[in-house]
Parts: structure tokens; C-alpha cells; sequence
């Protein structure tokens, strides 16, 4: 019992050094190759390759209280660039003004088709009953408050033809960037998010699609069941039920949309708990299918997703630990030397944590001027945002391990919109 | 109608804020990089030593426990060599299946009659709500919608 009690004192607080540490190589190795491999090949974003042919695409739009962002949000993706395509907002009873909104803009707006749904029913009900109703064969989905960039759906069509691949996730880019929330999220989804599915689509799986861009084909998301009321997080869900289904799933970071994050800490804090919540869920519904290996390729993602829960629960460990220490109890790690104050672990895990953002800066440019500038903020990655997703991942496992059966069912959340 | 690609990219940097609170921001970041340049000052002035040993430009004994750093770090040196070289043969594999890809049909899109099934409407229905600017939808038990023009209804309301 003591051996295994020492094993874990000194075992746990090297883990929590050495999974950030192989896991920010892995994602820059697989950043580099998938720029190698891909990115370098790409036009630029602003002008997008001629194709052969240009299939028609469906922009589904579900609105639920969107009466601040709709007419911006519609708009523009009434205006964007491509010769065939239909936007259907789907307004799943809105209680604001939404529905009036939606209606004058439907008049305005040749593109524009309105479904207005009897009953508020969820965001994944929304999306259902738009993938049903669309002409076509192709969805691109969006969130209500999000701006498509112009040439988005070129880029689409150019990923969807040349690969028999079922779902596309796009680029977010955060337009609010008045507070440092807002900046360094910035540097997050361009150093974090971007470089991991750089790495994830150049190992072949995903783990998930962003729910505020995502691409589809109908043909698979009719395999793999559409769209889930049952879930926390409707696009982790789907992602995985796509490959399940045997869809490939990719990056395409030319497939840009601009969208708002929250710049308080209670949104933000609450933003993550969800997303957090939607992993645990995930890792529990699949875990029997990656025991019995029905999809081997989907493993490593899955066994990445599980260190990283077991990488907060042993930073929570490490933390007690060091505290115990401080306060006299004599324990084998603090005699191995091992400390939360950063020694030489501290120092390279520094280091790399400044060279993946770097890279992943690098990589970025083609698609924002000016990205260098966010490196400033982004020191507080490391020291906040890692404090947020441990704890959140914490908050997460117990509530959805306690929840009761069935008591899920996918709602929409109020989202903090970030000052503007 | 305005062009709404007019100014773009649509980035909002000037939020409801007051100068202080960005210069707050601005210094306290600063601070920031500051607390960790003291937390790995003693590390990083060793590291600069270790170098200027290596050029023969220094003769200073170090011992900052970095030998038996290194003898720890080995294995998970040895284990990001390999991810990466599964991440390679990965890489490899998933451009070899794109190449592939590329040479077949695309796949077939979902027929309408396999939709017109799930939503419980004929094809003829499923069309005709197509073609609907606006429409209200309710559900009929399961999967299956119930699609009216929205004009319709609010003219019946009338």
C-alpha cells in the first residue's frame, strides 16, 4: 500500500509534467506535416481554386433568441461568394423577436429560407429538421451569431470534391478582441485548436468539428443517425458517430467563419464546463467500442482525450501534494524533488509551450494579418487557461457520471457574446 | 443593400472599454511574462552557462541537477520520436487514401425518397416545402414533420 502510495506521489506529478510535454511536440510535428503534406499547396485564401463544377450547398442556420446578431449574420451569408447555394435559418421558437426578424429578412434576401419550428426542441432538432428540408446534398452549418467569410463555401466545395470525406470542420476566427479573454483566445484557437486538428486530420481522425462551421455530407450524417438531442455537445457527438459510421472526418482551415466569444469569466468559465462535459460524455458512450477496437484508427484519439482527463485529476493530486509539503507532511515527491514551482521541468516545458505557439503563428499567418501581434497575450495560456481546463474537466466527470439516465437532452445555451 | 464584406475582417477591438482597462490588460501581461522569466531565471542562467562551458568559453563546475534531468527525459524523448514517426507513416497513409479518394465517384448523395421516409411526407410534400420561403414545421410523432407556409397560417389567423 505504501509502495503504490509512492508510485502515485511520484508518479502522478512527472505525468503531469510529461503529458503536456509529448503531447505539444506531437501536435507541432503533426502541424508541420499537415502544412508539408497540404497547407503550403493552398492558394490563397482570398482566392480560391477554379473548379470544374460547383455543387450546390445548403447553409443551415439555427437560430434560437438570435435577434441581435441575425440580420448581420444572414447577410452575410446571403452575399457570400459562390454561384448556387440556399441560407435556411431555422428559428426553434425563439422567445425575442427573432421569428419578425427572420421574416422581414426572408423578403429582403432572394437566398433566404425561413423555418419556424412550433416547438422549442434543441439545437440538434434544429439542425435535423434543416438537413431534412435543404435542397441539397452539401450543408454547411453555422451558428446564428457567427459572420461565413466570403469565399467559405469555394473552399468547401474544393474539399468536398477532391475527397470522398463525410463532414469538414472550418476555421473560427474570434472577432472580439477588446479584453484580454477575447486576445487570448485568440492565440488559443490559432496555437491550440488549429495546430491540433493540423495534427488530428494528419493522423486521419478528428475529434471533433467545431459546431459553430461545420461541413457536411447528408449521406453521412443519415448514416451515422444525424444529429443527437441526447447529447451535451451535438458536434463532438456527431464527429464521432461520422467515423463510427466509417466517414472520414478533416480540417479545412481555408473554410474561415468569424465568430464571438465570451470576454467574462462566468461565460467563459461555463462554456467550458459544457464543453468538458461533452468530452466525459464522449469518452463514456465510446469506451466500449474502443475496448473491443471497432475502429482502431479512432484509439489514439480516444486514449488522448482520456490522459488528458487523468492529466487534470493528477495536476488536482500534484497541487494537494505540494500544499501537503508546504505544510510539513514529509511525502516521497517532495523528497524526489518534485515541485509545482517550475524547475528544469518548468523551464523546458516553458520553452515548448513558446515554440508551439510559434509554430503554430507561422502556420497561421496565410490566414490573418498581423497574428504575430497575439504571441504578446498569449503567456497567459499556460497560467490560466490550463488552470480553467483542469478545473472545468474536474467540475465534469462527476456531473455527467451522476447524471441521471435520460435526464440529457440537448438545449441551447445563453451564450456571453463578449463586449461590443 | 450594403456590401457586407465591406469591412472586413469584421474584427471588433474597440469594445466598451476605457483606455485604463486596455492599459491594464497591456501591464498586466507585461507583469506576466516578467514572473516567468524570475521563475526560470536561475534555470535559464544555468542553461547559459552549461552553453558557455560547452564553447569552452567558461570553466564553471555546474551542478544544477541537470544530468539527472536529462537521465529522466530520455524515455519520453523516446516516446515523442516515436508518436511522431507513427504521425509520419500516418500522414503518409492519409495522403495515400486522399490520392486514392480523388480517382473514385464521389458518393452518391441521399435519395429524396430515403428523406421523404424519415420525414413522413411524400416526395411530391417534400418537395413542395422546399420550395417554401417561409414555413412552419411541427412534429407528428417520431421523426415525422408536419411543413405549412407560414403566409398560410397567418392568413388563416386573420
Amino acid at each position: 500500500m505504501d509502495r503504490l502510495l509512492e508510485i502515485l506521489i511520484i508518479g502522478l506529478p512527472l505525468f503531469c509534467f510529461a503529458y503536456p510535454f509529448v503531447m505539444a511536440w506531437y501536435w507541432m510535428a503533426g502541424g508541420l506535416f499537415y502544412w508539408k503534406w497540404r497547407e503550403k499547396d493552398f492558394r490563397a485564401q482570398t482566392d480560391p481554386p477554379p473548379l470544374d463544377r460547383y455543387p450546390p450547398i445548403s447553409v443551415l442556420v439555427p437560430c434560437y433568441n438570435e435577434s441581435e446578431t441575425a440580420i448581420e449574420t444572414l447577410t452575410t451569408a446571403c452575399a457570400v461568394d459562390y454561384p448556387d447555394f440556399e441560407v435556411i435559418a431555422i428559428n426553434d421558437g425563439s422567445r425575442d423577436d427573432t421569428g419578425a426578424i427572420l421574416d422581414r429578412l426572408a423578403a429582403e434576401l432572394p437566398r433566404l429560407r425561413v423555418i419556424h419550428l412550433a416547438e422549442n426542441g434543441g439545437k440538434a432538432n434544429a439542425l435535423n429538421t434543416g438537413a431534412l428540408l435543404a435542397h441539397h446534398e452539401l450543408l454547411l452549418c453555422i451558428d446564428g451569431d457567427a459572420l461565413l467569410d466570403r469565399h467559405a463555401l469555394r473552399w468547401m466545395a474544393y474539399n468536398f470534391l477532391r475527397d470522398d470525406i463525410g463532414a469538414i470542420t472550418g476555421n473560427p476566427r474570434i472577432r472580439n478582441r477588446s479584453t484580454l479573454l477575447g486576445r487570448l483566445q485568440v492565440g488559443e484557437f490559432s496555437s491550440i485548436v488549429g495546430l491540433i486538428k493540423r495534427a488530428q486530420t494528419a493522423y486521419g481522425s478528428l475529434f471533433t468539428v467545431s459546431g459553430v462551421i461545420a461541413g457536411f455530407r447528408r449521406r453521412a450524417l443519415a448514416d451515422a443517425g444525424w444529429w443527437s438531442s441526447h447529447t451535451l455537445t451535438d458536434d463532438i457527438d456527431v464527429t464521432w458517430r461520422i467515423q463510427m459510421a466509417g466517414w472520414r472526418v478533416v480540417y479545412a482551415p481555408n473554410v474561415m467563419v468569424w465568430i464571438l466569444m465570451p470576454e467574462t469569466l462566468s461565460g467563459l468559465w461555463n462554456q467550458r464546463v459544457r464543453w468538458a462535459e461533452g468530452g466525459v460524455q464522449m469518452m463514456l458512450d465510446y469506451g466500449r467500442a474502443m475496448l473491443t477496437l471497432r475502429k482502431p484508427r479512432l484509439l489514439l484519439i480516444y486514449v488522448n482525450y482520456v490522459l488528458s482527463v487523468i492529466w487534470s485529476y493528477a495536476m488536482l493530486f500534484g497541487a494537494l501534494i505540494y500544499v501537503a509539503g508546504r505544510l510539513g507532511w514529509d511525502n516521497p515527491a517532495v523528497d524526489a524533488g518534485i515541485s509545482l514551482v517550475p524547475s528544469w521541468w518548468g523551464a523546458v516545458l516553458a520553452v515548448t509551450y513558446l515554440m508551439q505557439a510559434a509554430v503554430s503563428h507561422l502556420v497561421e499567418q496565410r490566414y490573418e494579418k498581423n497574428m504575430v501581434k497575439s504571441l504578446y497575450w498569449i503567456i497567459w495560456y499556460p497560467l490560466a487557461f490550463w488552470v480553467i481546463s483542469t478545473l472545468t474537466t474536474i467540475r465534469a466527470v462527476p456531473k455527467v457520471l451522476f447524471r441521471k439516465p435520460g435526464s440529457v437532452r440537448g438545449t441551447w445555451v445563453s451564450p456571453d457574446r463578449g463586449f461590443r | 443593400m450594403t456590401d457586407p464584406f465591406a469591412n472586413w475582417p469584421p474584427v471588433i477591438t474597440d469594445g466598451r472599454h476605457s483606455r485604463l482597462v486596455v492599459w491594464r490588460d497591456v501591464l498586466l501581461t507585461l507583469f506576466m511574462w516578467f514572473v516567468l522569466f524570475a521563475i526560470l531565471y536561475t534555470e535559464l542562467a544555468f542553461a547559459a552557462e552549461a552553453v558557455r562551458v560547452l564553447l569552452n568559453k567558461s570553466d564553471a563546475q555546474i551542478d544544477a541537477g541537470l544530468e539527472l534531468f536529462v537521465r529522466r527525459m530520455r524515455p519520453l524523448m523516446g516516446l515523442i520520436a516515436g508518436l511522431v514517426l507513427m504521425l509520419a507513416i500516418s500522414t503518409l497513409a492519409s495522403s495515400y487514401r486522399r490520392r486514392r479518394a480523388m480517382e473514385r465517384a464521389q458518393p452518391t448523395p441521399l435519395p429524396d425518397q430515403a428523406l421523404a421516409d424519415i420525414t413522413g411526407l411524400s416526395t411530391a410534400d417534400l418537395s413542395t416545402a422546399r420550395t417554401l420561403k417561409r414555413a412552419i414545421v411541427s412534429r407528428t410523432g417520431g421523426a415525422g414533420l408536419k411543413v405549412e407556409a407560414a403566409g398560410a397560417i397567418e392568413r388563416d389567423r386573420k
